[in-house]
Parts: C-alpha cells; structure tokens; sequence
C-alpha cells in the first residue's frame, strides 16, 4: 500500500455545512467566561477582551516564521496556507464545514461557541496505519487577528499515531496581539494510541485558546503533552473521556511564563467506565509576575470500579511576585478505585546552586541547568525521538531567554 | 597554598569559626579532626565562599592573595574544590552535561581549551577508575540514587576531572564501610601531587589510617588547639576529644 493509502481523505461538501446560529446565540446569550466562572477564576479575560479581535478571510499572509520540518499542514490566523503545507496531507482537511454529527463540543460556550460560530477550516486526520509524526501549524501573524481552527483525529483500531500542534507567532517588533482559538476532537478507536504534543510559543502578546476533546474506546491510550512557552494568555484544556473498559490517558505539561504571562493548563479526565488508568503530571516554571493556573479535575462515573488516577503538580518560582495555583479536584462515584494527587510550589534549591558553583559554573549556568532538568522531566514524556529532541531545544532557547534576563 | 589568618566567621547571628590560623603549603595534605559542630564543616564552606557563612575577621589567602571578596564559583576556577560531606541530588541533570560544563567552565577561566565530547569521555573513563566507578554513572542523574559510597566516590572522580589546586574534602569517610572507605582513600592518594594541597576534615582516625596526613590539626570549638603529625590522630582516638578538652582547661588555669 502506498503511503496516501494509508489515510483516508474526508471532505465535506457544502451542503452539509451546519447551522452556526446556536452557537452565535449562544455567545451572544452567554458571553466569554469572566470572573464568576469557576472554570476561568484564576484566568481573568476582561482584560484580553476589552479591544476586539478581527476575523479574516481571504489570504493567508506569509508566515515569516521558521517552520518545523516534516510532514505538516500549516494554518496562518486560522487560514489553511497550501504553499507551505505538506502536499500529500493537503487533502486531509475539513476545508469547509462539516456536519456536528458524531462531535464531542456538544453545548459549547465562550471560547469553544466561538471556535464553533467562526471556525472555517481545519485538518481531518483519518490515521489508519502507521507513518511519520504529522504537524499542524498554527502562526499568528499579530494585528489583533483572530484566527479560528477546528481539527479532528481519527486513529483507527490497533493503530499507534503521532500529531504535534505548533503554535507560533512572529519575532520581534513583527509580532502583536492576536488571539487563535484551536478546538480538537480526537476519537481513538479500540486499541489506537495516539501521542499528541502540543508547543505553544506563540510570544508574549498572543493568546491561545487550546481545547482537546478525546474520546478513547476500549485498550486505547492517549498521550498529551503540553509545552506552553510563555504567551499573554495561553490555555490548554485536555479533556479525555476514557469510554472504553482498560483505556489510559497520561497527560504532561509545562508552564514556562516570564513578564506577566499567564499560563493555564485546565485538565477534566472522566472514567466513565471500570479499570481506566489516568496520570497527570504538570510543572511551571514562574519568573518575573508571570502566573499560571492547573486544575486537574477527575471524574469516576459509578461502576468505574478498578480505576486508577494519579496526579502530580509541581511548580518552581524564580521570583518572589510570581503565581502558581493549583487546584486538583476529585468526583469520586465509584468504589475500589485508586486517586492520588499532590502539588508542590517551591523556588531553586539553594544547596543545589551552592554545588554546582562550587564546580566551577556561573550562576546563571546553574539556574538553566536546574530549570531544564525540571522542564525536562516533561519532555521526557514524548517518546518520538525526533520530536523530544526539537521540543528539549525549544525549551531550552526559552530557559536560556529566561535566565539571561534575570538580574 | 592556603593561609588562613586569625578567621572569624559566623552564620546569622551565631558565631562558629572564633580565630582559626592555618597554612597548608602545597604537596601536603592536613588533616582537620574534631568533634561534632566544633565547627569544622564550617572551616570548607568559608574557604569555598559559601554565601552563608560571613567572614567578620581575619583573612584567607590563596597563593598569596586575598579570596575573601571572590564569588564561589571564581574560587572553583583558582583551583579551590571542596568535596561535600553530602553530595546534593539533582534530577534531570546527567552527571556527564554537569561534568563537561564544569570542566570547560574552569578550563575556559583558566584559559585552556575547552574538551569537546570525545576529550571529555577519554579523560572521563580514565578517572572513573581511580575510584572504581561504572561507566554507566556519567548518564544517571547527578547522585539521584547513588549508594553512600557511589556519592562519595563520585566527589573524588570530579576532583581527579577538575584538577584542583587545593582539595578540601569535608568528612568523605562518613557513612561508608571499610571497603568504600579504602576505595575513597587510596583516590584520594593516587590525586596526591607536589603541586597539589589537600584538606581532610574527618571525625574519625580510621581515614587518616589509609590517607596518612603530613599534620594533623585538633579542631574544637571553632578554633585548632592542637597541632601535630599523624600520630596525633592516634592519640586523638585513643583518649577522645575530652582529654584535648581537658588539657585546654588546665592550659587556660594556668595562665589565669
């Protein structure tokens, strides 16, 4: 079979665009999310909200970033740029709406009614055999510009995937306010495994609004990972629905903030069904006034006995003004089930410097060195060696960033 | 080498080291002996410049210069290593990336050339085995998980990569069997150079039986109150820091 064998292209016909309005109603009706939301208490938008943002149509503008190298469709303010995409995924898109059957934002509200309200293109990844990591790209190009998204994955039954999600944004005096809302739904047959990395650097003055909705049948295993690398307003919600009996979700994530960034990974895990397994292990890395928020919030269903969930939530401040909160919560329906959490929030170990200076490294050697080594425990968590070793550099370029402009 | 001149020092508001003379030239090794908190692990964080610890009198010389306004890590690059009495865990940081960047720091301060990945695992593999360490410990993380003798040998192997001028090695007999000790002792010997100054700060005797000591320094009380040559340790173990105690009292009765 050759390689375009491999996926299956699925395009919507026009006809079966949806009908937008419940979604525009219900923004209207509700609004985005302030203060009095439980869900976006620590993540305040009145300030990001108090200038619009603009949709556009028509053509993207060039990148003018550096794109990562491999298979990819790339996405410029949310439109699809055929240029600089991969020719032989260019297929695998929702190029025009399609119907929302069979999707997993049902209801949505504030960011996901807006992403379903305004969203024009996206990828449609049919995964049915093995290949290549695929990359999807998003560039904010600034401006104030608002690009919208929608993908959905479909990894088929005993297949194992890899998709990474690049957010980035223009350097220096190119880049600008913007704000991209990036809605996934990811389906994952009996089986099926999919490693789904996220790396968000979008720059200081964007914001990205990132849902994951995953849905996982029987023995299927979804693995996130999430780097979010600074960003005005960067959020990441992973919700993971684990449907089938013996499925398992392990999710990882870091938050590296520095100015008055802010950074919030928001996690719902629901064992709706017996002997699921869930892991989460998120870490910040705080400096200047920068904040980030982690709520973990697992859910197990009545008779999802045998289920096993366990998370973990650390968090390094380099500063004496920056904030991390942490929020785990547990809904427990079920017996003979297994829920671990903890949080720490600590700064550098001071012993650990002392040594390392000792042998000779600068201050400032030993700071990234010890940042790393926490960051890096994140991304040891991507398996794909290709992958890991692009991500460890990026985060390393932003440690480096990190440390040289502390005092 | 290294002098030290009449050092008091303290942390926060507790004064530890109360006056401490002491001039260890190069090629000897001294032993520092004494009893719990006499103050003596203090003695290697002030000459290593600890940000802790405040030098309030007094001076401390190395090759005839004053180091007392010199950061830790400037002091690492004269040549000054200390080896801990216990290593620090670092997760995540592989004991090779640590190594090589704090080799190429010294070497860089030092201006030589820094060793590229193949100099460094040569020279690596060499010094491991002065001490008779696996291979496979340059890729663990930094002491995560090493056995107390595995810690403590791994000080001695940074010693022999980093090629100190002055060694200062607080307590590395603690908290091994005779073995690990043997081991840590006979490293310690074969890094002994004419060139080389070595400062062993020990409660026991049973090191300096292996890593014989050209004097041998009582420390009690923030202060050395005895002086001698190795055979002072014997005397020191066979009657006890009380008796050193004991004839301080009588001394200062008598010049009442």
């Amino acid at each position: 079979m050759g390689r375009r064998d491999l996926t299956h292209v699925d395009r919507y016909a026009a006809a079966a665009a949806p009908d937008r309005s419940d979604a525009v109603q219900r923004l209207t009706t509700y609004g985005f999310p302030g203060f009095k939301d439980e869900d976006w208490y620590y993540t305040p938008t009145r300030r990001l909200l108090s200038e619009p943002f603009v949709p556009v149509v028509g053509t993207p503008r060039p990148p003018e970033v550096e794109l990562p190298e491999g298979e990819r469709l790339v996405f410029v303010d949310g439109l699809f740029d055929e240029g600089h995409s991969s020719a032989a995924l260019a297929h695998q898109r929702m190029a025009v709406a399609p119907g929302d059957a069979g999707t997993l934002l049902a209801e949505p509200l504030g960011f996901d009614a807006l992403n379903a309200a305004l969203w024009r293109d996206g990828a449609n990844l049919q995964l049915t055999g093995p290949r290549a990591p695929i990359h999807l790209v998003h560039v904010a190009t600034g401006d104030s510009r608002l690009g919208v998204v929608r993908h959905r994955i479909h990894v088929a039954a005993g297949i194992e995937a890899t998709v990474v999600e690049h957010h980035l944004g223009r350097a220096g005096e190119k880049s600008g306010r913007a704000l991209t809302s990036d809605v996934v739904e990811i389906t994952l047959d009996e089986g099926a495994t999919l490693h789904h990395i996220l790396v968000q650097e979008a720059h200081a003055e964007a914001t990205v609004v990132h849902t994951v909705l995953v849905r996982t049948g029987a023995q299927a295993s979804y693995q996130g990972t999430s780097v979010q690398l600074g960003g005005s307003l960067a959020r990441a919600e992973l919700r993971v629905e684990l449907a089938g009996e013996h499925a398992r979700t392990d999710l990882a994530g870091l938050a590296l903030g520095t100015g008055s960034e802010h950074i919030d990974h928001h996690v719902l895990i629901d064992h709706a069904v017996p002997n699921g397994t869930s892991t989460q292990s998120f870490r910040s890395i705080l400096d200047g006034t920068a904040r980030s928020v982690f709520t973990g919030k697992v859910v197990v269903r009545e008779g999802a006995m045998g289920t096993d969930s366990d998370q973990s939530n650390r968090n390094l401040l380099l500063s004496d003004d920056a904030i991390a909160n942490t929020r785990p919560q547990l809904e427990i329906y079920a017996d003979d089930v297994k829920c671990a959490h903890g949080a720490t929030i600590g700064k550098l170990d001071d012993d650990a410097l002392f040594y390392l200076r000792q042998r000779g490294l600068s201050p400032k050697q030993a700071r990234g060195l010890l940042v790393e080594a926490f960051a890096g425990e994140v991304v040891a968590t991507i398996t794909d060696p290709s992958v890991r070793e692009a991500v460890t550099a990026r985060v390393a370029h932003h440690v480096l960033a990190t440390v040289e402009a502390q005092r | 080498m290294l002098e030290l001149i009449d050092v008091h020092a303290r942390i926060g508001d507790t004064p530890i080291l109360k006056g401490v003379t002491l001039t260890i030239p190069k090629g000897e090794v001294h032993a520092i002996m004494g009893p719990n908190a006499s103050g003596k692990s203090t003695l290697s964080k002030v000459i290593t410049g600890h940000p802790d610890y405040v030098v309030t009198s007094g001076d401390i010389r190395f090759e005839g210069e004053s180091i007392l306004e010199l950061e830790v890590e400037e002091r690492a690059h004269l040549g000054i290593f200390m080896s801990f009495q216990h290593p620090v865990e670092i997760p995540g940081v592989a004991t090779s990336v640590f190594l090589k960047a704090a080799v190429n720091a010294v070497r860089t301060a030092r201006g030589e050339e820094e060793l590229d990945a193949a100099g460094f695992l040569r020279s690596a593999k060499k010094n491991m085995k002065v001490v008779d360490l696996p291979k496979t410990l340059l890729h663990r993380s930094l002491n995560e998980g090493f056995s107390g003798g595995e810690k403590k040998r791994n000080e001695i192997f940074q010693m022999a990569m980093l090629e100190p001028k002055l060694a200062v090695l607080d307590e590395p007999d603690s908290g091994l069997d005779v073995d690990a000790l043997r081991i840590v002792a006979e490293g310690v010997n074969h890094l002994r150079s004419p060139e080389r100054a070595v400062m062993v700060i020990t409660h026991y005797q049973r090191l300096l039986e292996y890593l014989i000591p050209d004097k041998t320094h009582v420390f009690v009380d923030g202060r050395i109150v005895k002086t001698g040559g190795p055979e002072l340790a014997h005397e020191v173990e066979n009657r006890g820091y009380q008796w050193v105690r004991d004839e301080l009292g009588a001394a200062a009765r008598v010049g009442a």
